[in-house]
This record gives C-alpha cells, structure tokens and sequence, in this order.
C-alpha cells in the first residue's frame, strides 16, 4: 500500500491513491469510511476530461493532506498552463478544498468534474465490489447529490454538496469555470455519510464531539502532545518514531455508539474499530506515557463484557470482548463480528492490565469500581475457559463463523505441529496460560490490597503456583529444549517453535532454571532475523516469511517479548531485540506496520514490507514506547519510579521527561553503554 | 405471559448484581403493537433493577415494537445489532442500553463451552 495516501480520524478514514482520486480496487479498500461502511466509493477529479497527476502531497495532520496536482500524464517535462490544489480533512463530515491555477498569460475556460459514487459496502466486502442486498438510489436535488442505501429500516447515506454552484447529475458533479490570466477559483465540497437512527436522525448525532471542526482537533492534538513525556535522544530514528507514535495513537481515537469513552480504533484499514486484545496491550505499552489508554480501555471492555451464552458469538458471561463492528452485515446478522467475544486471552489479559494499570497511576478508585468485572474475569478463567476441566485455558469456536484459533494468533493456520499438521480442538495455546497465572497473581494482589478478600487472594496465589507447576512438566519439551506452543486435546504437545513463547516471560510463569534457554531460542537465528523475532521458527515446516502469523514478525509481538527478556534479568538481549526493531521502524518513515516479513537481516538488508499490514496500527504505535520503556528500565516500585538502563552503544544517550504516574512526574536519563555486535 | 412481560416481570424477581452496582438511571421503553404502545420504565439503583409499567419520560428511550421485542426478551435478538440495523432505536443515554445485553437471557439452545466439547462425539 506504498502509494496510498490515508487521513483519518479515530474510525473514519479516507484512503486514496497518490493523486487523491478513489476508485474500486481488488487489492485494498479504497474510500471514504466510517463505522465500517463505505460512504465513497468513487471519487475522481478531471479538468476538460483529463485526470491529473501528483507533483507533490503535503502530509499536514492526522486528519488533513494536500496534494499538488497537474493534468495529464507524468512526462520527464512538465510544463502545466494549470494546476490544482487539493485539501482534504476529516472531522466528522469529509471536506475536500479544490483550488484551480491559471498559469497562462490569458483568460482561460475548463470544465472541472468530480465522479462520485457509493456502493455502501462493508469494509471486508469492499475489494469485491459485491452488491449489497438491498435498494440503492442516486438522488440530484437542489444543491446537493443524495446516494441512498436502504435494507428494511437501515437507512445509510451520503450527501454532497458544494460551496460553488455546480452542474449535478446522478454521477456527479461539474463546474464550467472562468479563470482570468493568472486567475484562481477555488470550491469547496463537502460530503457527509449518516446511518439513520430514531427519528430519521444520524444515529451517531448524540455523540459527544462527533462532529468536532479541524480547529478544535488541532488544539486537542496539541494538548495530547504536551502531555507526553519529553523525549531527547541522539538517535534520530528514535526521536522521529516516538512523535509519530503518541500521533498515531491521537488519530486512532473514536468515541464509542454506546460506551461515550474514546476507544482505540485497531490498524489502517482493515481493523478501525475496537478489538479488545489490541485496547488492552496498547493501554498495558503506553502506561509510562499515556495512562488515559489504559483506563478508557478498562471501562469500555467492562462495559462490553459477555454477559450470556451465545453461540453465534462465542459469548460466555465474563468473557472480554474480541471486537465490535458496525457495518451493516452484523445488523443483519450474516456475521456475528457485531460484538465478537471469541478470544481466550482478552479476559486474563483485562485483570493483567487493571493491576498494572494502579501500579503505574495509583488510580485504586478505578481498581474498587471493576471489582465485579474483575472477579467475572477470574472466575471465567475457572470456568467457560477452562473448557477440559484440566485448569488450563482452552478455546474452541461454537459460532461456525467465528475464530478458529483465539489468541492473538488467530489465522486458521497460526497453531501447528513442527512437521505442519494442525492439531484438532480444543487447544491450549502456551501464551494463554502464561497471562493466566499472571492474571491470578496480579488478581490475588488487588483482593488483598484493594478488596478486602485475603482468602480469595490466598486461593488465587495457591492456584497460581499449582498453574505454574503443572505447565512447566506438561509444556516444555525436554529434548528440544524450548516450550510447546500448545497442548493438543489428547494432552499431548504441539511441537512447533514460535514466538509465542516468549510472552511466557512477560507473564513470569517461565521457571528460572529454563529461563535463559528460552531467551537463548528467541534469539537464536531461526526465531530471530535480525529485525525482530519471527512469529514462527524458519525450520518449521508453516514457515513464510509472509505469513501473517507464520513467519512475519510482529510489533506488538516483539514488544511484549521484550518486556519480558527484561523481567528475567536478559538487558542485553531486551537491548538488541529494542534496538533492531527502532532501526526497522527508521524504514517505515517512524510508523511500524502491523507486521513486516520474516526475511533474515543478512539476506535483504532491510526490513521488507508485509502486503497487506495496517499502518498506522495501535499496537504497533505503542511498540515504541514499550522500546523505550524498555531501555530505560522503567518499573514502578511502590510509590516511585526505579530506573535501570540497558541501552546499547549505537543509540547514544535517551532522556526521558515528565514520565507520569503516581509519583507525579519524573525523568528518566541513559547513556549508550550495551556492546553489541552488528546484526 | 408474551415473553416481554415475562422478562420485565422477573427483573423484578432478580437477585441483586454486583456486575449492576455502578449503575444508576431509568430506561423508558416504547414498545408498539398495531395502534398501541406499551410503556415500560426501567430503574437501575445500586446493583438492583426494577420494571414497572410506568408512563414517565427517563433518560434513555428505546422504541421497537412488541413482536420484535419478544425476540429480544426470549434471548433470540441481540440488542445491539438492532440498533445497528435501525430495528429498534435509541434516544438520550445509550451507554444505559449497553446494560440490556446483561439482563436478556441467552439465545435459546446455546451451549455451555464445557459440554459443547464434551459432547463432539454427538454432532
């Protein structure tokens, strides 16, 4: 997606080519969106019939672009008698300034025309070009073109109009322009998507800020950015990927149709909306920076959370939430995705971050409101979770279109055997037993401190330490040295070496005599390639090097790794797994996709790009604060902040100011000191 | 008994809910049946829930009408994609609608997760 210029604003985004125009693409899903609909489908400016061309794009904000353009097709000269400039922002409604130029010494007449077209399709759906059920209409009246889309009571529409007079048929729109010599005219369109709710009114119209104008946004950006910590370092990489990411996690904001919190919108373009896994860990990476991410995502997912068996949508009573979508699809019931509960980490994962949540805030108020939903929690770990009565966390789909693997690796062929066979179900993925543990003897911790329930903490903690016992004898496997990735319905382990293991140290649930083994595995040249660590080994026999959850390497992924390599005492390696990957973000301009191919360092010299990755993504966004976090050996203890740095040689000095939590604010100060080898 | 007078009339029978604790607020619902509309007023207070037939205006106000409703009270309908398809509306504060998802019951034949994988042998 190299040449393709997004806006957005939290889940609404417009996605074009280079020279702004919108047309179907089977490769991406080109538009205007918003709540999962596409409200644009064509959008495609011509002067005297000739499309144009881009001399230049001005990436302005989040919300706003400007593209310099020239009619007529790229020559190696360009000699243009006219010129365009087109400024586009999104802050509720879509606005699209077209200004024209005349360069010639002379009058000039051009007709300008905008092709504009709707097919309301959902998101997923939108590469296919498939036709919704339903009646579609284009309607001219005065002063605006009205597309329709009605399916029984579910109105969707878009309405553009224009600041100057235009021509409007069912297609679009035209303007017979004068220009004097060296004249200038300029428009500005407007279009406007709504889903009708009570009383024919947008159904969003109540929410706060919903239609907020660019100038509030830019203030509030503003203050989003005075809040941070104040980053100075010597590596310029660095620098430049900490401010885009507090700028990206600022744009993926939304407010929710019921929950008036923001929420996080996932990854650019297919994921903007909430999905609970990737909430919970961008407000677990940026607690050091940005402390609201985690709270909002701790109310949203309490209010969310499954509150009844539900087949169709993998619900349990206590269950965490995987995702919401708003499109129409899920109002009709052809997909369940409408409000998905079919993850098995979210749940352990919600208690994870609401005791990490008061360690870093001191916000126990928060921790004394959730108690329910963090009890629910818990006790969903004993029991819907706990699908073979062994203890361990299972997952298995009832919803026939729901998820066939439900931890963070959830494509079909993401939990395999070394020699590639596919386990049956249910199956016990290493990781979620990890946050499990973790989840219990972070939940024991705030029933003592917090909930005044001593018993329930000591049962927790003698559940914690009976889970850690029994998954050390039953996942590692002693020959090859490193843990099963699952265990499979018989008992028996699912052998394949990936990265999952890793989050095992972030949850402490590694015994500390295979510790540095694991740590030795991750950053051994099969799982690691020299930018980050391979979501599956390269031996396996799965293994692609652009396989999504089988080869390709993850931020995210690598972040909790990190965190983890840390915890067990590993600086050094947290330290060079933290400084390849800031050395890969300097190749996506700052902004780490969601995830970029498992190619070796050695091999392609830089890290190559995942087809189909997000960008900007959450997670990703917060990989870097957790870097940091990690190179500064940032922990809160008791009512300060400890620090301890790990940084290597080539990064130089990092200084960190203004770090909030419950001690106020503090800095945090290193100095390169890590030798390390090159990759 | 329609399934929507029975839903309301057991909220009333329903132990208190800690889940429910931090809720307070009235839910007004307008529920149509040819020429008529049912009232029903939903008062959230300290992890307890009440139904009465009460015409009162509240803070959130659902409108559907009754048949539709049936499906919802029997656990058949989810909340929440009928507001998404404009099936059934909402006005004032929605985040009090988020609530109705914890007090419906679950949809008719759904399995517990432990005998769904108990019982593959059977399917």
């Amino acid at each position: 997606m190299n040449d393709l210029v997004s806006i957005l604003d939290g889940n609404t985004f417009m996605l074009s080519d280079s020279t702004g125009d919108v047309e179907p693409s089977p490769n991406y899903p080109s538009g205007l969106f918003a709540w999962d609909t596409r409200f644009l489908s064509r959008w495609v400016l011509t002067i005297n019939g000739e499309r144009l061309h881009e001399l230049s794009i001005d990436d302005l904000q989040y919300f706003e672009c400007r593209f310099f353009l020239v009619p007529g097709e790229p020559t190696h000269y360009v000699d243009a008698k006219t010129s365009v400039i087109r400024q586009r922002s999104l802050a509720g409604a879509f606005e699209e300034e077209l200004t024209v130029l005349n360069h010639r010494d002379e009058p000039v007449v051009l007709t300008l025309r905008m092709e504009i077209d709707s097919d309301f399709a959902d998101v997923f759906d939108a590469r296919e070009s498939r036709s919704l059920p339903g009646r579609t209409a284009k309607l001219v009246e005065p002063g605006r073109l009205r597309l329709c889309h009605e399916r029984h009571r579910h109105v969707a529409e878009t309405i553009v109009t224009s600041s100057e007079p235009a021509e409007i048929d069912a297609d679009g729109l035209t303007f017979r322009i004068e220009l004097g010599a060296h004249g200038r005219w300029s428009t500005t369109l407007r279009a406007i998507g709504t889903i009708q709710g009570a009383g024919g009114r947008d159904v969003r119209e109540n929410l706060r800020g919903y239609q907020e104008a660019w100038p509030e946004k830019r203030r509030e950006l503003r203050e989003w950015l005075d809040q941070a910590p104040k980053l100075t370092c010597d590596s310029e990489t660095l620098d430049d990927a900490y401010q885009r990411s507090l700028v990206d996690l600022a744009a993926l904001q939304y407010i929710g149709l019921t929950s008036q919190v923001k929420l996080m919108a996932t990854g650019l373009p297919w994921y903007m909306t909430l999905f609970g896994r990737h909430s919970l860990v961008t407000g677990f990476q940026t607690l050091p920076f940005i402390p609201q991410i985690a709270r909002s995502a701790l109310w949203v997912l309490a209010l969310l959370q499954g509150g009844r068996v539900d087949d169709f949508r993998d619900e349990e009573p206590g269950k965490i939430m995987h995702e919401i979508r708003y499109g129409e699809p899920g109002g009709f019931g052809d997909s369940p995705y409408t409000t998905y509960y079919g993850a098995a980490d979210c749940t352990p994962l919600f208690v994870v971050l609401l005791d990490e949540y008061e360690r870093w805030t001191g916000d126990a108020e928060t921790v004394r409101l959730l108690e329910y939903e963090a009890r629910s929690a818990l006790a969903w770990i004993d029991t819907y979770g706990n699908l073979m009565d062994d203890g361990y966390v299972w997952y298995e789909r009832r919803s026939p279109s729901g998820l066939e693997n439900q931890g963070w690796k959830d494509s079909w062929n993401s939990v395999t055997y070394a020699d590639g066979r596919l386990p049956g179900n249910p199956r016990a993925t290493c990781e979620l037993q990890g946050y499990a543990y973790d989840a219990k003897v972070r939940g024991a911790r705030l029933a003592r401190t917090f909930w005044n329930d001593p018993a329930y903490a000591d049962r927790l903690e003698q559940e914690a330490a009976d889970l850690r016992d029994r998954f050390n004898r039953d996942f590692w496997i002693a020959d090859q040295g490193y843990y099963a990735l699952a265990l499979d319905a018989e008992g028996g382990q699912v052998d394949a070496l990936a990265s999952n293991m890793g989050h095992l140290l972030w949850s402490g649930i590694v015994d500390d005599s295979r510790a540095e083994q694991v740590a030795e595995v991750l950053l051994d040249r099969h799982l690691f390639s020299g930018w980050g660590i391979r979501t599956l080994a390269r031996d396996q026999a799965f293994y692609n090097p652009v396989g999504y959850h089988t080869g390709a390497i993850w931020p995210s992924d690598n972040s909790l790794i990190a965190l983890g390599l840390r915890r067990y005492g590993f600086a050094e390696q947290a330290a060079r797994l933290a400084v390849a990957m800031v050395e890969a973000s300097g190749y996506f301009g700052g902004r780490m996709p969601e995830a970029f191919a498992g190619y070796d360092r050695r091999r392609t010299k830089y890290p190559v790009q995942y087809p189909r990755a997000c960008s900007p993504h959450c997670s990703s966004a917060g990989t870097t604060l957790v870097l940091l976090r990690t190179l500064l050996g940032l922990r809160p203890h008791q009512d300060h902040l400890t620090i301890d740095p790990a940084i290597p040689e080539r990064l130089g000095r990092i200084e960190l100011v203004g770090i909030p939590g419950r001690w106020g604010r503090t800095d945090a100060f290193g100095r390169g000191r890590v030798h390390l080898e090159p990759e | 008994m329609d399934p929507t007078t029975e839903f309301f009339e057991a909220l009333n029978h329903r132990a208190p809910d800690p889940l429910l604790g931090k809720i307070r607020g009235t839910v007004r619902f307008e529920l149509e049946s040819g020429t008529d509309i049912d009232t029903w007023l939903l008062v959230f207070s300290a992890g307890s829930v009440s139904a009465t037939q009460t015409d009162r205006a509240a803070d959130c106000t659902v409108r559907t009408d009754r048949e539709y409703f049936n499906r919802i009270a029997a656990g058949e309908a989810n909340p929440f994609a009928a507001l998404l398809r404009n099936r059934l509306t909402v006005e004032g504060k929605l985040f009090l609608f988020s609530y109705l998802n914890r007090l419906v019951p679950g949809t008719p034949g759904a399995h517990e997760p432990r005998d769904w994988v108990r019982g593959r042998g059977q399917r």
